[in-house]
């Protein structure tokens, strides 16, 4: 990304030439993170800058051909971008159907099938411009009617659960083939985030005249697989090459098979016996084994997510900021990492994640003091302590241990605990309707901008969730949030950003317990294999030796 | 559930006389499986005397360790001591294990007796209701009260008491049929006594042995259940020490730390094995010569 | 025989109708609501509403049932809230898998079963005997999915003898991912049917007319061959009653196995409060569990005359 400075004198984000410098400085930046937390893939050549080219063009020095297969505990049930948040969806349809940027494993915005945009001077107007020479799956180049159809069906689309991204976008037309303008309602900040969204990734306009069932049972996209006769929850899934990928050599291996197992032992078990070559959702306790065997990596991929544990405001004891404060407090978040996480996810502190833009190290956290527990709860309106209830999803075993170990340590400042463990579809019916005392769940940013988290989790009229189900209302805050929201430079930001994440510290609402990474296990055989922050993994760049 | 022990007596001789103490000591399997259960129970009891450790005091930085001076059986995923979990755990799953069962087995020797006494139309009704319950599988059965309950105790409870009576029932039923055509019956029948009092005196004393005798493997399957309802996350919760969730706990830690998963397991099978000897026992000892 | 066989099978519908009647209204008692399962936290009480009325939740329970009833008569059993195809497709993918999972699982018990029992009621209260019967009464206590883990870690693992899991893609290794599963199912229902034939054939051994065969001077093998049809009558019961309970706990096997079965897609569909798929999955295995009690009474009944007069 470069600063353009505009004769009006405001500076503006746009993406810049020079890929490939920012390609091979991302390269390095993951290598070292690698390096220094677990042993990771090698990135074989990473000083020979010259291999790396131009985006887009394959490396000499990879094995091409071979099957990957590739075990994950959630079979898809849909292939629509549009209509669907669940893991195994969006990690199945990614593959097949890509969006006009991308997030990198960095965690930041790559021009994907958009080579860059231009914005208007009052700044609701963006327009993008394609990049030249990509084809759908059955040949077809891709047009700006395409763009303008897969967008508008996300954003239209009621029941979609993220057409929330797109609600700043007021219309958008196509401006002959290769452009794409988007008129916004206002100026919107995190709307490149928006666009990058998976939900808004493209397909044929119309569905290339077919009916959108049959289109999704044979989907045709831009990305490096392609799938025939789809089947919702089946116990496996093969993914086929796609000859018209616009990366002209990759992907280099000819198919992917996914097999679901939704057992954590059962994709174990098959990845050490050889069966598979990678597996997802690794659990932190089987860490240290993996790494022991030669034959296999462990990566740990820093995520955007943070653990929560949420206090109802609309009883009076949480109400009470210093109860918040005394509970924030009490909870010894760098023990609990070690135990629940085995020393994989970082003790919380910020909601903030590390990994997310503008986060910033420098807040100042409520850190683990059991007498300063007591104190701030002797200020409460309950210094003498009380009961309360701890609602769950029972059926995630990281929760129930989380919730053990909460409960030991506020038993020690007079809190008293009862877990309240719920099945999935009842605890989400629990908390939604506010029918809680305390609950644990996890925050997760979906795009790059930090505005989604920010305006989720703290504007409580306009974020969608009543500051994530808190009832959290500080107006100071609330308007931060929407300035931060509007503002374009970057540095303006991250100031708002991180008085945000300060005065959301001291008031403690929530308390974020970790920063969990993603953990996936695989064989040295597979190369070049990489997750982003968002959780997803692109395959067209992995090779099998 | 699933076995009716067939070999319990049905013309049992009326509960304990002197020769039925005399038949129980001189039975080897009782007395053992007395014995067994007799510990077990025991220990359950005295568990806060004799446990090393309160079974929920956690250490967070000595997880999962193995054999220790400290800890004889070592620790758990939450720093936890596994032998002081092991103990209290013997106090929740035979209370669960002997409480799930009540409902069950006097709801069910209850319509049981009836059916088999008044049979034709009240015999018909009860019996179509006890085969569409046995109709359900098992485990799908509980698995949706659950579901509609809640996980934990009270679900486990509500489970068992809407699928298990159905086995004592039949039981009792074909008992109760024997027992009807017999003399004694028909004498006291022909005497004027009423139904309530023919029932109490003769025809249950009768029958009750079977359904006792039942109960016994009868508390073994509960058990497991509940052991299997924890594997499913549906059980016992935490942090209340169980030995079906301690397996399901230490499932993850096979490679590492067998015992976690393997000793809450064996504990399940020796009170099974226990309880199962006093079955066997009680049906040798009411069987006639 | 005949009217006993109809009997039997009049009662077999009703028990069908009854269990489709219990799961409908079990479903609907359940908390938990499908439509925030499929469009998610941020959902709008709109589309809420707009999907639950797709669905029909918002009508009432008895227009509703009505409606399912009407639908299995033309054969059609729903569309899953959560995959959006027809349940009947679903259950068609799996029902395969289950169905092979039990009978392998019976077939086991029953090779398992005979000579284990033979062997300990000819050698009665001998070593080899006590041997059997204190194995089978701690075999009771052993959890299944316990056992299965064990076995995959000795025969899966350290032994490549069999796969670690899943279905596989040819019939060959569909038998071979079939054998663990099978062994842990039938081991399940062992130990019960071998208590129950022992002493059944215990019992038969000590009666009159085995004495009178052997009087007559028939040898050994022939006489434990009468022995065992007389008493194989009670355990065939207690088989038929112990192979529905294997109907109902593939739930809990297909997951220790990850075999993409019915059992598995009826739990996945009970968390997701996905009404279709567990209606028609809990009938389709009552079903199963009808037809099997409805067979092992009829062929009971024809091996035993006495049946028929209850």
């Amino acid at each position: 990304m470069v600063n353009v400075r505009y004769p009006n004198g405001k500076e503006m984000l746009v993406s810049g030439p020079d890929e490939r410098t920012l390609s091979r400085r991302e390269l390095v930046k993951v290598g070292a993170a690698g390096a220094a937390s677990v042993s990771v893939l090698s990135i074989p050549g990473l000083g020979r800058a010259a291999s790396l080219g131009r985006l887009g063009a394959a490396r000499e020095d990879v094995t091409r051909g071979g099957t990957l297969k590739f075990a994950r505990s959630i079979a898809p049930t849909t292939l629509d971008p549009a209509n669907t948040i669940i893991a195994g969806d969006i990690y199945t349809l990614d593959k097949i159907f890509e969006p006009l940027y991308i997030t990198t494993v960095a965690g930041k915005l790559k021009p994907w099938l958009a080579t860059g945009y231009t914005v208007s001077k009052d700044q609701k107007t963006f327009t993008f411009h394609l990049r030249p020479g990509v084809k759908f799956s059955n040949g077809k180049p891709l047009t700006a009617e395409d763009v303008v159809f897969s967008i508008n069906r996300a954003a239209k689309d009621k029941q979609g659960p993220l057409s929330f991204l797109d609600f700043a976008i007021t219309s958008l037309e196509a401006k002959g083939k290769s452009k794409v303008v988007a008129h916004l309602s206002s100026p919107w900040a995190p709307f490149i985030s928006d666009i990058s969204v998976f939900a808004n990734a493209i397909m044929p306009a119309n569905f290339g005249g077919k009916s959108q069932t049959e289109f999704f049972k044979n989907p045709v996209g831009t990305g490096p697989f392609t799938v025939k006769g789809f089947k919702p929850n089946a116990s496996s899934l093969t993914l086929k090459r796609n000859p018209h990928y616009w990366q002209a050599g990759k992907p280099y291996i000819n198919a992917v098979d996914f097999l679901f197992v939704d057992n954590d032992n059962q994709r174990l078990l098959q990845l050490r016996g050889g069966q598979v070559q990678a597996i997802d959702l690794v659990p932190p306790s089987q860490v240290a084994s993996l790494k022991k065997d030669s034959k296999l990596h462990v990566g740990l991929y820093p995520s955007w997510q943070v653990d929560l544990l949420v206090l109802n405001e609309k009883l009076a004891k949480f109400a009470d900021r210093n109860v918040r404060r005394a509970i924030t407090h009490a909870i010894d978040r760098n023990a609990l990492v070690h135990a629940a996480s085995f020393g994989t996810a970082k003790p919380g502190g910020s909601f903030f994640p590390p990994s997310l833009q503008y986060y910033s190290a420098k807040t100042p956290t409520l850190a683990y003091s059991v007498s300063a527990a007591k104190a701030s709860l002797a200020q409460s309106k309950f210094p003498k302590g009380f009961s309360t209830e701890l609602l769950i999803d029972g059926g995630v075993q990281k929760w129930q241990t989380f919730a053990q170990i909460i409960q030991q340590q506020l038993k020690v400042i007079g809190i008293n605990v009862t877990l309240r463990p719920l099945d999935h579809a009842s605890f989400e019916q629990a908390f939604q309707k506010f029918d809680y005392e305390m609950f644990i769940d996890y925050a997760i940013n979906d795009i790059t901008d930090a505005d989604e988290m920010a305006s989720f989790e703290v504007d409580f009229q306009n974020g969608g969730s009543s500051s994530y189900w808190s009832s959290y209302d500080n107006p100071t805050a609330i308007n931060l949030v929407r300035q931060a929201e509007a503002e374009f430079n970057p540095a303006k930001r991250k100031a708002l950003y991180a008085q945000i994440q300060s005065i959301v510290a001291q008031d403690a609402p929530f308390v974020p317990l970790d920063y969990p990474p993603y953990i996936y296990a695989m064989s040295k055989k597979l190369q070049g294999f990489n997750v982003n922050p968002g959780g997803a993994y692109r395959l067209e760049g992995v090779w099998l030796t | 559930m699933t076995s009716v022990d067939i070999t319990a007596a049905i013309d049992a001789a009326p509960v304990p006389t002197p020769t039925f103490w005399r038949r129980a000591r001189a039975s080897r399997s009782l007395m053992i499986g007395v014995a067994i259960v007799g510990l077990i129970v025991l220990a359950a009891i005295l568990a806060p005397v004799i446990s090393p450790y309160p079974p929920d005091q956690q250490d967070l930085y000595h997880i999962l360790g193995g054999i220790s001076s400290k800890h004889l059986l070592g620790t758990d995923d939450l720093g936890r001591d596994e032998l002081s979990r092991l103990i209290y755990g013997a106090r929740t799953d035979i209370l669960v294990g002997v409480l799930a069962i009540v409902f069950p087995f006097c709801f069910g020797t209850m319509m049981g007796t009836i059916a088999g006494y008044y049979g034709g139309r009240i015999d018909s009704v009860i019996m179509r209701v006890v085969d569409v319950v046995i109709a359900f599988p098992f485990y799908v059965l509980v698995i949706a009260l659950v579901f509609v309950v809640g996980p934990g105790i009270r679900g486990i409870f509500v489970a068992f008491a809407v699928a298990d009576w159905v086995v004592y029932a039949r039981a009792i039923r074909s008992a109760t049929l024997v027992v009807r055509e017999s003399n004694y019956v028909a004498a006291a029948q022909a005497g004027g006594l009423s139904d309530a009092r023919i029932l109490r005196r003769h025809v249950l004393p009768n029958t009750i042995a079977q359904a006792i005798v039942y109960a016994m493997s009868d508390i073994v399957l509960v058990i497991v259940a509940v052991v299997t309802l924890g594997y499913l996350g549906l059980g016992v919760q935490p942090p209340t020490a169980d030995w079906g969730s301690m397996i399901s706990a230490g499932q993850d830690y096979l490679t590492t730390n067998w015992m976690l998963s393997t000793l809450p397991g064996i504990a399940v099978v020796i009170t099974g094995l226990g309880l199962s000897l006093i079955g066997d026992g009680l049906a040798d000892v009411l069987r006639p010569e | 025989m005949l009217r006993y066989t109809a009997r039997r099978l009049a009662a077999a519908f009703f028990v069908a109708f009854g269990v489709t009647v219990a799961t409908f209204l079990l479903l609907h008692l359940a908390p938990g609501d499908p439509a925030r399962v499929v469009l998610g936290e941020r959902a709008s009480p709109q589309a809420l509403a707009a999907l639950r009325h797709q669905w029909g939740l918002d009508s009432s329970l008895g227009s509703q049932f009505t409606r399912y009833l009407d639908g299995l008569a033309h054969g059609n059993l729903g569309t899953s809230f959560i995959n959006k195809t027809s349940t009947s497709s679903l259950i068609r993918d799996r029902i395969g898998v289950s169905a092979a999972l039990v009978a392998l699982a019976t077939v086991f018990a029953v090779i398992i079963t005979v000579p284990l029992a033979s062997f300990a009621a000819v050698r009665k209260d001998r070593a080899a005997d006590h041997i059997v019967r204190a194995l089978s009464v701690a075999g009771i206590g052993f959890p299944a999915f316990w056992f299965g883990i064990v076995l995959i870690e000795v025969f899966a693992l350290r032994v490549h003898a069999f796969p670690v899991g899943g279905w596989g893609s040819s019939t060959e290794t569909h038998l071979r991912s079939l054998v663990l599963p099978a062994l842990t199912a039938a081991f399940a229902i062992v130990p019960i049917l071998v208590r129950s034939l022992r002493v059944g054939m215990i019992e038969v051994f000590n009666a009159d007319f085995v004495a009178t065969l052997r009087s007559k001077g028939l040898g050994e093998r022939r006489v434990l061959a009468h022995v065992m049809r007389n008493a194989l009558i009670p355990t065939l019961t207690l088989l038929g009653i112990n192979v529905a309970y294997l109907i109902g706990s593939t739930v809990v096997i297909e997951r220790v196995f990850d075999l993409n079965g019915l059992g598995s897609l009826l739990l996945t569909a009970i968390s997701q409060r996905d009404f279709p798929v567990v209606q028609s999955v809990t009938l389709v295995l009552a079903i199963g569990v009808v037809i099997v009690n409805f067979l092992t009474d009829v062929i009971a009944a024809e091996l035993d005359p006495r049946i028929r007069l209850e």
